[in-house]
């Protein structure tokens, strides 16, 4: 308090410290009467224009402002008890999400401007008791300067002028009343900052309880739920793109080049077997393990394509997209936007793959004259894409090649759209994070 | 398999074949060797339930199946042979496979009837012993490929019947098992055909097969072997 702080000692910063934390809470204090009577009809305001909205077809983003307004009384709470005690524990942000009746945190704004009402009532009025008696005890002797003699006994009643308790406290002399109103003073001064301190505490605790968002909090493990889940998913869509590529790698070699050996081998055995006695069987049973060798070198070769294309290691995805169009058996022609720097070969891959895929899906269903091989990368997004103008019709079914695409695709964190509605025309795209 | 010439001393009679392969290449193939071989592909079929209908139809001399075939591609042959075995008991079934799997063999032997072959493919290259074991397969003997008997012999547990066998008779029960006749293992293990005959003949007492059919006891003595 100022008149006591001006005496610097040891000690004063504490003093000081005290006097403002003090005046900072009183002034709280003997404002939270009228924030909480504004606050309540705020609310009540924003609730009704909320529920009318609602109620009216087409008023719903009205009723999202109004609920949201209904919720502003809790945050000019919640600002001016952050100003005067810290508070912990809770969180109370604003959400981008859309507000509705169904937020448990309005319904909870709502508790409290009615729950803090009374609380708000008594605590304003000790403090602004307190302060009142402190302040005219203490200015006593300023008041009754010039007044001299004897005066009559001082006597505190309580009670109306018919039925009250009256105690005589004697102090005839003005020096007396002088010390006994300064006693007075200081002691109800000193201990305004006790008091304020609880009373501040109680509004707290009110407000930790019921305007501390609980729900946002709720949101925001949800949102860290939801993330996990797609971490999860992407773990696993990663996992079983490699499971049904390694199954679709050992097909591949079980149907092609490892068919070619076999039957190269056996050709080699008749040769062998009629060499003696039927050499015209033999030799045409080596013309033919010719034919089969050379078969089974481009099996491999078409194989160890499909799996690491050398020329998307070599040179990049824009031109091993130049090779797939060039490889294409229906007319394609390529749309590439500039991309000016090696991506991640993982993302390569898989782009690589799915435009390989949709082509050959093309070149064996679609029917097409010709078609557009499309590639971007901008804004940390690389899109390629495939159009025809063939029939249509297409989906990524179960077991189709695309589908494990889309599992490699989604294990990066991207997508594969199919749109391909009947009589065409096809578009595969697929787009994929690129950093 | 090495070589081994034909149990009989005739030339090998004309077989009807039935040719079981998804993949026309090969199908083709065999097609091919048999025919010039002089025996008769009566059908060619690419997949199980032709195979299972080809039999029951045809009722051929022996079958050559591929393991693998459509719609699952991965053990259709097998089953489908198993089938057309339940439908026609006994019916001579010689199957391929890109890939020896123990359990597979086990699926074909569990029937006891014999007339069984399990050969890797590859083992074609060699025309004149596949033929060979195509010819034993179609006359009741049990072939299998010397990798099957290795992958089996692998898994097996110590402490069985067989125990009491000595090592030279554990030996002729193994190239039995392959599909050997006695006059090939004779050559194989440089022993006379009365010793061989011997041995077997221990053999059979030992793992305690009654005399009967010897053909029968052959089989019967393979399966104890392998333990199916």
């Amino acid at each position: 308090m100022a008149e006591i702080a001006a005496v610097r000692r040891p000690g004063a910063g504490f003093v000081v410290g005290v006097g403002r934390r003090t005046l900072m809470e009183s002034l709280y204090l003997l404002t939270a009467p009228v924030t909480a009577v504004g606050g309540a009809l705020l609310t009540v305001c924003g609730m009704c224009a909320g529920t009318i909205s609602s109620l009216i077809p087409g008023g719903s983003p009205v009723a999202a402002r109004a609920w949201a307004s209904a919720r502003w009384s809790g945050d000019i709470e919640w600002w001016r008890i952050n100003k005067v005690r810290p508070l912990t524990g809770g969180l109370r942000s604003r959400t981008k999400e859309a507000a509705a009746a169904s937020d448990p945190g309005l319904w909870l704004d709502m508790a409290h401007t009615v729950v803090v009402f009374p609380v708000v009532v008594i605590a304003s009025a000790v403090t602004g008791i307190m302060w009142f008696v402190g302040i005219a005890t203490l200015s006593y002797p300023l008041r009754n300067m010039g007044a001299n003699g004897p005066l009559k006994p001082m006597t505190l009643y309580a009670g109306s002028p018919h039925s009250h308790v009256a105690l005589s406290l004697g102090f005839t002399t003005p020096t007396q009343r002088m010390w006994f109103a300064i006693t007075v003073g200081v002691a109800t001064l000193a201990s305004l900052p006790l008091v304020t301190r609880v009373c501040v505490a109680v509004q707290a605790g009110l407000a930790q309880v019921l305007l501390s968002d609980m729900s946002a909090l709720h949101r925001r493990i949800r949102g860290l739920e939801r993330d996990r889940e797609t971490a999860r998913a992407q773990a696993v869509a990663a996992v079983t793109a490699e499971a049904q590529a390694l199954r679709r790698l050992e097909r591949d070699i079980h149907d092609g080049p490892q068919q070619r050996l076999v039957r190269l081998a056996m050709e080699l055995g008749r040769a062998q077997h009629h060499f003696e006695r039927r050499p015209e069987l033999a030799r045409e049973a080596l013309a033919d393990a010719l034919v089969q060798t050379r078969e089974a070198l481009e099996e491999l070769r078409a194989l160890s394509r499909g799996i690491a294309p050398p020329i998307l290691a070599d040179r990049g995805l824009r031109d091993a997209l130049g090779a797939l169009a060039e490889r294409c058996v229906v007319p394609a022609e390529v749309d590439a936007g500039p991309v000016n720097r090696r991506l991640d070969a993982a993302v390569e891959t898989a782009a690589y793959f799915v435009v390989a895929e949709a082509l050959t899906n093309l070149a064996k269903h679609a029917h097409a004259g010709r078609c557009t091989i499309g590639l971007r990368c901008a804004e940390g997004t690389l899109r390629v894409w495939v159009t025809d103008d063939g029939v249509g019709g297409a989906t990524s079914a179960k077991g189709h090649g695309l589908r494990g695409l889309e599992d490699r695709v989604r294990a990066l964190g991207g997508n594969v759209v199919v749109a391909s509605p009947e009589g065409g025309p096809t578009t595969v795209s697929a787009e994929l994070p690129c950093r | 398999m090495s070589v081994i010439p034909a149990p009989r001393g005739a030339a090998p009679r004309r077989l009807r074949i039935v040719v079981a392969d998804d993949a026309v290449l090969l199908r083709e193939g065999l097609v091919r060797l048999l025919a010039e071989d002089g025996h008769e592909v009566v059908a060619a079929v690419g997949d199980g339930p032709g195979l299972v209908e080809a039999v029951s139809v045809y009722r051929p001399d022996v079958s050559v199946v591929d393991v693998r075939m459509p719609p699952t591609h991965t053990d259709e042959g097998l089953r489908a042979a198993i089938t057309a075995r339940q439908l026609l008991p006994g019916a001579p079934v010689l199957v391929l496979s890109q890939y020896v799997e123990a359990s597979y063999a086990a699926d074909l032997l569990a029937d006891g009837a014999g007339s069984v072959g399990y050969l890797l493919k590859d083992r074609v290259a060699k025309v004149a012993e596949f033929l060979d074991a195509l010819d034993r397969v179609a006359h009741g003997a049990t072939v299998l490929d010397p990798q099957v008997v290795a992958h089996l012999l692998a898994g097996r547990r110590q402490g069985d019947r067989l125990e009491a066998l000595t090592a030279r008779e554990r030996q002729l029960l193994a190239l039995m098992a392959e599909g050997y006749s006695n006059a090939a293992i004779a050559r194989e293990l440089n022993l006379s055909g009365s010793a061989v005959e011997k041995h077997i003949g221990n053999i059979f007492t030992k793992l305690d097969l009654p005399p009967d059919d010897t053909q029968h006891r052959r089989v019967r003595a393979v399966l104890a072997y392998l333990r199916v």
